[in-house]
Order: C-alpha cells, then structure tokens, then sequence
C-alpha cells in the first residue's frame, strides 16, 4: 500500500527544522540560564572597580561551584518527579565528615576523600531505597531523613572546627592560567559523572520515568534501580559539594542554616536551569548555570552598592524572573490544551 | 486463565472467568464498557494481580508479578490508557526499556535507525523518529504502541482497543499486520467494539458481560448480529456451559 513519504529518521526535513526539533526544552532551558548569567556576570565586571582580576573569577567560580554541585545533586531526583529536600543536609554531612577525615599524609588524605564520597553516595542510597521500597513520596522521605542526616552531621561536629589537608584545599580552590580549579571540577563531574549516566540505560530509564512513570513501568523500566540510582547519585554529587566547602573553609561546621539555604537555593537553581519539577525534561548542566545566576545575583547587590540584607528580595525576584520565563511558552503556544499536560 | 476471580474494592471485576488462545489463533474479546475485557488481560500479562484461579501458558502455571516477566515469555500488550513516554522522541520510545546498548550506555544511533526500520517495516509515517510523541495525534501515537510492541516479536500479542483511534487506512494496514503475524504463528487477541473488524480477521469471539464470561462464537459459524445480541442480553444457556 502507500509507502510513507518522508522515511522515518533518515533526514527528515530541512536542517533547520531538525535543528529546531533536536533542539529540546531541556537545552532551550540551558540557552536561556548561560544568557542570564553572561548578562550578569558582564554587568558585574562592568561595575565592579578595577580590572577583573584572575582572583575575583576565582572567588567568583569557588561559590559558583559549591551551589552548581548541590543543584546538580537536586536535579537527579527531580528528574525522576520528586524533590530532594536533604542535598543540602548531606552537603553538610560531608563537610563535617570531611573536616575530621580529609587530613594528614597523602594516603589518609585518600582514603578520606573516598570516605566522604562513600557516605555521600550511602546516604543518597538509603534515600532512594526507602522510596522505593517503601512506596513512599520523596519529598517526605528526603524531609525525614535530611534531619537525620543534619543530626548526625551535629554529632559528628557539635562545635564548628576540624582541618583539612591545606595542600589539598588550596589545590582545589586555586586557578591555573586563571582558570579556576573548582570550575575544572565542575567540568570533571559533568564529564564522568553526568554525561555517562544521562547516555546510560538507567539514565535514560530516570527520563522515561519522570514522563509518565505508568508508561515505563508496563514497559519494562527498570523502575526500581533507575530511581535509586538517580537518589544515590545525588548524594554522590552533594557530597562533592561538601568536599569543596571544606577545602574553602578549612573546617566543618553544622549550621541548619547552610544546609537550608543550599538546599533551597538548589530547587531555584535547577528551575532557572530549565529542568522542569514535574520530572522528565532538563538537564545538570543547566542546573549548573542555574546556580551561578543565583550566585551572581549576591555580588552585582555589593558592586551596585545595594544593602546586602536585601539579597534574598533579590534572588527571590530572580527566580521568579526566571519561572516566568519557563512560562512565556504560553505565548508561543499554538494549542493551549498543551499547558495542561 | 482458569477461573479468574478479581475485585477492586467493591467492584467484582471479574468473576470464574475462563480464557483459551491457541498459538496462531485471533481472538475477538467483546463486551460492554467495563465488562472486565481490560482487566482480564492485564491479569494476564501482571499489570493486575489475580484475587484467585490460574493461569498457564504452554500449560505451564505462571504467576507473573509485573508485565516486565510476561515479557519475557513472549506476552506483549498494547494498554488501552497509551503506554508511551510523551515528552520522550518516537526512537525512544519504540524502544522504551529495552534500548539498545552498547556497554553500560544507550547507542543513540543504533536506536534511532533502528526505530525507522521498524516503523517503515510497519508502514506507520511519522515524520521523524526524533519527534516528541506528545506531538503525534492520538492515533499515530497508537501506531507507535503498536509498531512497538510488535517490534518485541512476542508470541501473543493482546491489543487493546487499537483501532478506536485509527483512520480507515490505518484500520486496514493493522488487520493486514495482524494477519502477517498470524502466518508466523503468533497468538492475538482484540479488544474491540467494531464488530466488522473482529468478524475481518478474527477466529473466535469471546463476550464478557459484568465480569462473567457470557459466551463464545466461532467467527466463521456466527453473525454479528448474534454477537450482539450476546453483548447486550447475556445468555443464561451460555453462562452455564461456558464454564
Ligand atoms: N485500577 C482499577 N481500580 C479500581 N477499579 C478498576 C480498576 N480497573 C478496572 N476497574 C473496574 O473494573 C471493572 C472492569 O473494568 P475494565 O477496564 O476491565 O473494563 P473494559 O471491559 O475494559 O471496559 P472498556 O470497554 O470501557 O475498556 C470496571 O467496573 C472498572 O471500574
Ligand atoms: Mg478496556
């Protein structure tokens, strides 16, 4: 009978609207965070007095980067349709862990590193399996066990204090060639940690899931793994974060504060990213740019001699900004049913 | 499926319901909305678990306890509420939970081409396999269901509703498909409320009434009509010697 007219795959269209087509939500999302932030970051070194120094960029890349980790942390759960609210209680968890492991030779220098890492990535486990195996919502578990996980971090250091192997601290919060070293650790975990577990199968089964988790599930998903793995990697990733803080503080401390702000700031800075909080659609390198925008927004206060105090007013109106931007789709859209989806 | 009991709630879905399919065979199951039709083969490939009665396949008993292990021994079903990702691309769709890999990592080119294969094999033209299924109408999202689930080369493949959404030509091309598998041996059953398709291709028919089974009919010795009448009245005679 009639054979199709445009064979299925094989250069469908002109190029330009395979472009366009191949050119998904999740990387508009991505387009739009750089802009923001280039904007701002341009503002910034604009207004800032005297040159732009390899110093400031670094100052700049070691804030950037401890909330780019957290958000990347918070994007994995929310891509499978649930918040994380305990990133940031892990983020802390292994600040303070760190803080007491990460010292000495190089060898238990080592060993603490993995230590931290490991915990991080038990503490995403646990998340995840109590969700899973528990059938239960995320955002309640990760509210539970983000307060277990600050208490311990309580236990762990009840006084703010520790050390840090210095060489390695200053290691990671220096720039080479005035490249900052924390934005080449970004640029490690996107590499090893991110791209190969979006390109794999359990990567792409967390995508399937956030879509329509019924659908995957009579299709085989391996529903279960996909979700834990997404939990546990977020741990892996809060704990890096955690890792940095301390190699930027030289010590530990247990602040509800911190873990608080991170953790809310991480769900801004994944939406300003482009990931959608109903799950299926964004990406950890936008979350990254996410977190710089938020982050810039404290230092443009400074430079355009705004009252500090004012900053969350600030960040607040930005991420609203930004959400609204998510919905100027409305304006695009042919078929308003579509929003309904 | 020997003597399928199942409730939800107070809603007795289905009560001693007794099913048979023949390798090769196509199996019409009609009934009034919400007679159980659904239910009964989602019994059947483990979305739903059975409150009592068995069910064996080759003759052996099986207790499937999701539909990722009826898979596995060939039991393929297209749902009738769409099981498709729609904000995910048509490739991956096609291969939704079993993509193509290499290693550890999903090979997005093997994917891809593969998927056009399938769909030009199947004759279903989507523009591109790196559409949004959300952007498909609803019935060209059907013919991705249906293209998918084919392309697992299962042995029984239990279509639900698959032409309530499909034009005339699309209708044609699936009874063709179903009739090709037919020759390869593969079991089919159709949930459908067009009798004229089921009377196209069909072997038997089974109607369900209120979750009983109510009667069966060979489609070469019957009449729609008399189908029918079966769907609306029930038949006290039949309930009795169907069991
Ligand atoms: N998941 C569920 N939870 C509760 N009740 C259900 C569920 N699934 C089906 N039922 C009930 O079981 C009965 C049979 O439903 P089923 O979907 O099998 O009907 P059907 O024959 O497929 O109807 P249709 O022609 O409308 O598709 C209905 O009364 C329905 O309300
Ligand atoms: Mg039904």
């Amino acid at each position: 009978m009639n054979a199709p007219t445009e064979t299925a795959g094989s250069g469908a269209g002109t190029g330009r609207r395979r472009f366009e087509m191949r050119l998904s939500v999740a990387q508009r999302g991505i387009l739009v965070a750089i802009a923001i932030f280039a904007v701002m970051f341009m503002a910034y070194a604009w207004k800032q007095p005297g040159p732009l120094t390899a110093n400031i960029v670094n100052t700049a890349s070691n804030k950037g980067a401890l909330l780019a980790l957290v958000a990347m942390a918070q994007t994995l759960p929310v891509l499978v349709g649930g918040l994380d609210l305990s990133v940031g209680a892990i983020f802390v968890l292994a600040n303070c862990l760190a803080s007491t492991v990460v010292v000495g030779n190089p060898v238990s220098t080592t060993f603490g590193i993995l230590a931290v890492l490991l915990v991080g990535l038990l503490c995403g486990t646990i998340n995840g399996a109590i969700i899973v195996y528990g059938r239960l919502q995320p955002l309640i578990v990760t509210l539970a066990m983000g307060a277990v996980y600050f208490g311990i971090s309580l236990a762990l250091r009840p006084q703010p204090g520790g050390s840090v192997n210095f060489e390695l601290a200053d290691f990671m919060t220096n720039s080479t060639l005035a490249v900052p070293h924390s934005a080449i650790l970004l640029l490690l975990v996107v590499l090893f940690i991110w791209i190969p577990y979006r390109r794999s199968v359990l990567g792409r089964a967390a995508y399937a899931i956030g879509s329509a988790e019924q659908a995957a599930y009579m299709s085989g998903v391996p529903i279960e793994r996909a979700k834990i793995l997404a939990f546990a990697l977020s741990g892996l990733l809060a704990a890096i974060g955690g890792l940095l803080l301390t190699a930027i503080t030289y010590s530990g401390a247990a602040k509800l504060s911190i873990a608080n702000d991170y953790t809310l700031n991480s769900i801004g800075a994944v939406v300003i990213g482009g990931t959608s909080l109903f799950g299926g659609v964004g990406s950890a390198i936008g979350s990254i740019f996410g977190a710089f925008v938020m982050r810039t927004v404290g230092d443009l206060l400074i430079v355009f001699d705004i009252n500090p105090v004012l900053q969350p007013l600030f960040v607040g109106i930005v991420l609203l900004v930004a959400v609204c931007m998510g919905s100027l789709r409305v304006l695009r859209i042919k078929n308003k049913l579509d929003l309904y989806r | 499926m020997r003597r399928i009991n199942k409730t939800f709630g107070a809603v007795q879905a289905l009560i001693d319901v007794d099913f048979k399919l023949q390798p090769g065979e196509i199996l019409g199951l009609v009934g009034d909305n919400s007679a159980g039709k659904s239910t009964l083969m989602k019994i059947l490939t483990g979305a739903y678990q059975r409150d009592s009665g068995d069910v064996l396949v080759a003759g052996k008993g099986t207790d499937f306890r999701s539909p990722h292990e009826s898979r596995e021994v060939g039991i393929e079903m297209i749902y009738q509420d769409f099981a498709l990702c729609g904000n995910m691309d048509v490739g991956q769709n096609i291969f939704l939970g079993r993509w193509p890999r290499r290693g550890l990592f999903v090979d997005r080119k093997k994917m891809y081409s593969d998927a056009g294969e399938v769909l030009q094999r199947l004759k279903v033209d989507v523009n591109s396999v790196y559409q949004k299924v959300e952007s498909l109408s609803g019935g060209r999202q059907q013919s991705v269901a249906i293209a998918r689930a084919i392309s697992f080369e299962p042995k029984v493949i239990i279509l639900d509703e698959p032409t309530a959404n499909l034009s005339v030509m699309a209708t044609e091309r699936l009874l063709e498909t179903m009739l090709e598998l037919k020759k390869h041996n593969v079991a089919q059953v159709i949930i459908s409320h067009r009798l004229q398709d089921i009377f196209a291709v069909g072997d038997r028919v089974m109607v369900l009434k209120r979750g009983r089974h109510v009667g069966e009919r060979d489609v070469s010795q019957s009449t729609q009509e008399e189908v029918l009448r079966l769907i609306v009245q029930g038949d006290a005679e039949e309930k009795t010697q169907a069991k």
